[in-house]
């Protein structure tokens, strides 16, 4: 908290900011769980014999999607997260420039 | 055929440009410009994950089991989608205690234990031998490939195995060159960090460009490499997933130990932690660096099976398929990029992972043992420390190449790494249960580690060497002594797993085991809870203060301290360090003083920066005397600190709390002491109005008693006027005594259907003489039929007659007008008393209709009435289930308006008082 607040709004912003910040935490660990899924077994058994779209083997076009779908989300959840007040950096003091 | 000397030059040149590179990273660090304080950088350096594993190693296991090779990539892309959550937590931890390697991390969390970071070093060092061994395999390999320019040929090692030891040595320089020309670890490897993120483009630009040459050279693009490839039975299973036994355990698996892998491999926790410049920068890291995963190993399946195809039926080695399909497509200067980008891959791995190694060696392993010992000569000891990591470096770089010497031959390049990646894992039972569970202990963490460690041993490390000759291979099958249960592939005959499927399952149940186990059923010591406390609290570190614990209750004086810190860093930078201190904390430190437990604390962190947590306890705990602060009262206060602040905010709570209690009650006194002001007025309007006809009265009597000669007509006449007077006294009486009746709710109510319209009726009946005395014209609007509602006749009659009353009494005598309308809708009756009066302020528009209120007008002097008659209205209506209100602008009338509900749904007058 670097500008002064009156002690009535500070905080209930605060917790506003936990509550944001717990929610970007629990959709992390969807996609974890989500992504984890999808690339294992048993779904992967389901492209068993999925033969060749367009000259390419499905089971390598899903993989791939999968994994840039994964990326995308990733970079979706963590977009322009505002700092929470533990984000802030501190480090100790006496460090060397 | 590419000159020997050509190959030779252009592998020093780019070993120097790596050079250039990290000189120039330095340079601009000392300038204070860093160039890796960039999430890009960041992201790159990471990718120093991909090694000769994935450079060449990806395409030979492609070649054998088809995506299995994935599994390794995809692990990490899954644990980078919660690194903003565990990784940052982490970064966070190793910055408040300058954290110098994973080792130091776990002792630091384990209450600094030396044992714990000596454990894990030992961990480390053998585990990672077999990767340092496939880096020395790989690059060795890709030299003769090259130098022979001869596919068939590349499983020879025509040099002899002298390539791989002269390729260790030229490592050793460079890692020592990039690590340990400074002793502080924690100010970071900037040029080495930079250096690998060049190397990491570099071999993500070789790899893509052969795959590219591989694709559309000598293939006319993917679609007709995978329709040739289905062609072939050889390569068609390629493409699809074969059913093997195992499979679905052994995916899950090596999913598994890759995200472990991807932080706690020495090197990746140097790269995402030691080396994290800003712990935003993990923001980017989470999604780009799955991407350039992504981007290495979009080319492999197409040149496992490009190779497959070209070299059909050859005895070409899998591995080096990057290096062979250039050469064979005659590129030889294609084939020597990628021989750079392989070597990129390897030297990059090689360097950072002697750096972490060495530092763990040197801060976890020896110091502690030497500075217990006292073994070590007084004077400086940095140069000592730097000694000790060099040899180090070389070491580990030796131990690779003794690995490779004795297995190098009988594995492919990806087993010898899964073999690494299983040790590696180990770790992640006590550091994800240790930041996230307090109650994990420094024995829980010794037990599972060495239970861990001890069956990644038996069932993984022995068989292979067993393979390579170097143990009789019955140890392996059927089992040491003949006994098949103790297979080392096979425990209690647990089947259906390959060997690295089987060890995860293992070592991971015992070590988590063993982790939990112990923890549960053991004590915490004081520092070790303090230390648990610390790092799963981290982000409310705030709070415990832990920067500033005193650990240390014993005396010391300042000029011992100042000894202690010049021997790790030398009397310059001491002095530096000390004064900056003084300065921070406005105080004057004189030699001969005692110190203070805080600055007895800082002293000890400034020393981890330099030899670890667990060497830096021992070197404090040298020279204090007395006896350290006992841990369970430091905890105590701990626990009173976090309570008081507890206890802070439910009283912050309160205050608010009565703060508005408070405001409440002053708003109702204040408005309290404002109707017992009317009350007093009324009173005094009350008698006012009772004296005025019993002073009449009384003068009228007193003249009639007096003067018995009065003629009858004329005492006919006073007489009159006392009975009038008399009346006017009951009907106030009669008022008041109604008020308070409607008002304590005594009264019982009649409850009946009426007729609206006949009430009015009435009422402009009984006021018609009130009319007719002051000329005032009363209009009367009424709807054809009856207006049907449930109430009392008698008080509905007296609401109307009120509102006319008083409509009357504030009309112009002579031209006033009044009038009465009544409507109704379909749920209500609605009746309106409008006059041509004065007209009502807005702002009395509400009080109006309060008891003891009256209108004060000054033209006339004293108010009218009693006050009483809008409150008895007021009153009735809402015990009707009605609304009354005023609309009036002053100087234009005012109009009267009530509203009654129609019909019989109202369950009963009284039932539902107003508001």
């Amino acid at each position: 908290m670097s500008a002064p607040e009156s002690p009535q709004t500070a905080p209930r912003r605060n917790g506003a900011r936990m509550a944001e910040s717990r929610r970007t935490g629990e959709r992390l660990v969807a996609l974890l769980i989500s992504g984890f899924v999808l690339l294992n077994f048993p779904l992967l058994s389901l492209l068993r014999g999925g033969g060749l779209v367009a000259g390419v083997p499905v089971l390598y076009i899903y993989l791939f999607l999968v994994w840039v779908g994964l990326a995308g989300a990733t970079a979706l959840v963590l977009r322009g997260r505002p700092s929470t007040p533990e984000d802030a950096g501190d480090e100790p003091g006496a460090r060397e420039p | 055929m590419l000159p020997h000397w050509l190959i030779l030059l252009v592998s020093f040149g780019y070993l120097g440009l790596l050079f250039a590179v990290a000189y120039y990273g330095d340079k601009r660090a000392d300038a204070g410009r860093s160039i890796i304080s960039n999430p890009y950088v960041y992201t790159f350096s990471i990718a120093v994950y991909c090694t000769g594993w994935t450079f060449y190693g990806s395409v030979g296991r492609a070649t054998s089991q088809g995506i299995g090779f994935l599994p390794i990539y995809l692990g990490p892309t899954l644990a980078a989608t919660v690194w903003w959550l565990v990784l940052r937590k982490i970064i966070r931890l190793s910055k408040a205690n300058h954290i110098t390697s994973i080792a130091d991390f776990i002792s630091s969390r384990y209450g600094k234990s030396s044992v714990i970071g000596g454990l894990v070093t030992l961990i480390s060092v053998v585990g990672i031998m077999p990767y340092i061994a496939l880096q020395l395999k790989a690059i060795s390999a890709s030299f003769n490939v090259l130098f022979h320019d001869n596919a068939q040929r590349a499983g020879e090692i025509s040099l002899g195995h002298d390539t791989a030891l002269y390729i260790a040595l030229t490592l050793a320089v460079f890692s020592i060159l990039f690590g340990t020309r400074h002793i502080d670890v924690t100010e970071r490897h900037e040029g080495m960090v930079a250096a690998i993120a060049f190397e990491s483009i570099v071999k993500l630009v070789a790899f893509t460009a052969v795959g590219a040459f591989v694709t559309f050279g000598l293939f006319a693009g993917p679609a007709d490499l995978f329709r040739q490839a289905a062609r072939v039975a050889e390569t068609a299973r390629l493409l699809d997933l074969e059913w093997q036994p195992g499979q679905y355990a052994s995916w899950g698996a090596l999913t598994f130990i890759s995200m472990t892998a991807i932080m706690f491999l020495p090197r990746q926790f140097q790269i995402l932690v030691v080396e994290n410049v800003n712990e935003d920068h993990v923001r980017t890291a989470a999604w780009l660096f799955p991407l350039y995963l992504l981007a290495i190993n979009l080319f492999v399946l197409p040149i496992a099976i490009a190779g497959l195809l070209v070299f059909r039926g050859g005895a070409a080695d899998a591995d080096m398929f990057v290096l062979t399909l250039p050469l064979q497509g005659g590129q030889g200067l294609l084939a020597l990029f990628a021989f750079i980008g392989g070597l990129s891959a390897a030297t990059g791995m090689v360097i950072v992972e002697t750096i972490a190694l060495s530092t763990m060696i040197c801060n976890d392993l020896l110091m502690p043992v030497f500075l217990r010992l006292k073994i070590l000569r007084p004077g400086n000891l940095g140069t000592t420390l730097l000694k000790i990591r060099r040899g180090s470096i070389i070491f580990i770089l030796l131990l690779g190449y003794l690995y490779f010497r004795l297995i190098g031959e009988s594995y492919a390049l990806v087993s010898i790494g899964l073999v690494s990646f299983v040790a590696a894992s180990q770790f992640a039972p006590p550091i994800l249960l240790g930041i996230y569970w307090k109650g994990a202990s420094r024995l829980g963490a010794l037990a599972g580690l060495t239970g861990g460690f001890a069956i990644w041993v038996y069932t993984l490390l022995l068989p292979s060497l067993a393979r390579s000759g170097w143990l009789p291979m019955t140890f392996v099958e059927p089992g040491p002594l003949g006994v098949a249960a103790l297979g080392p592939e096979h425990l209690l005959n647990l089947a259906g797993f390959d060997p690295v499927t089987h060890a995860v399952f293992w070592s991971m149940l015992c070590n988590i085991g063993l982790l939990v186990g112990v923890s549960l059923f053991g004590r915490q010591k004081g520092l070790e809870q303090l230390q648990g406390a610390m790092f799963v609290d981290v982000y409310r570190k705030r709070v415990a203060g832990s920067e500033e614990t005193p650990l240390w209750h014993g005396t010391t004086r300042v000029s011992d301290l100042k000894g202690l810190v010049a021997r790790m860093v030398g009397p310059e930078r001491t002095n530096q360090v000390f004064s900056e201190y003084a300065a921070q904390h406005r105080i004057e430190l004189h030699d001969e003083t005692q110190a203070n437990e805080s600055l007895v604390a800082f002293v000890e962190r400034e020393l981890a920066r330099t030899v670890g947590a667990s060497s830096a306890r021992v070197m404090v705990s040298s020279i204090i005397e007395g006896e350290a602060l006992s841990i369970e009262g430091l905890m105590k206060i701990l626990d009173e600190t976090s309570q008081a602040i507890e206890y802070s905010h439910k009283l912050e709570q309160k205050s608010r709390e009565l703060e508005d209690a408070t405001r409440e009650l002053k708003r109702t006194n204040a408005r309290l002491k404002e109707l017992d002001g009317m009350k007093d007025e009324f009173v005094s309007t009350v008698s006012h109005e009772l004296r005025t006809p019993l002073s009449s009265i009384r003068a009228f009597s007193e003249i009639l008693q007096d003067d018995v000669d009065m003629d009858p007509q004329q005492r006919q006449r006073l007489s009159g006027i006392v009975v009038q007077e008399t009346e006017r006294l009951t009907r106030l009486v009669d008022q008041v005594l109604d008020f308070t009746k409607i008002e304590s709710g005594s009264n019982l109510w009649a409850e009946e259907r009426l007729d609206l319209a006949s009430v009015a009726d009435e009422a402009l009946a009984a006021t018609g003489q009130l009319a007719r005395n002051r000329s005032i014209q009363v209009a009367r609007e009424v709807p054809e039929g009856p207006v049907p509602i449930t109430g009392d006749r008698d008080r509905l009659v007296q609401v109307v007659i009120n509102l006319l009353s008083n409509a009357l009494k504030y009309c112009e005598p002579g031209n006033g007008r009044v009038l009465l309308r009544l409507t109704r809708s379909l749920t209500e009756a609605r009746l309106e008393v409008t006059d041509t009066g004065p007209g009502i302020q807005p702002e009395e528009h509400e009080r109006i209709f309060e008891k003891f209120h009256q209108i004060r007008n000054t033209a006339r002097g004293k108010p009218q009435g009693t006050g009483l008659g809008l409150a008895i209205c007021k009153t009735i209506v809402e015990n009707h289930g009605g609304r009354i209100w005023v609309e009036s602008d002053p100087g234009c009338g005012a109009r009267f308006i009530f509203t009654l509900p129609i019909g019989n749904e109202r369950e009963g007058p009284g039932s539902s008082p107003g508001p």
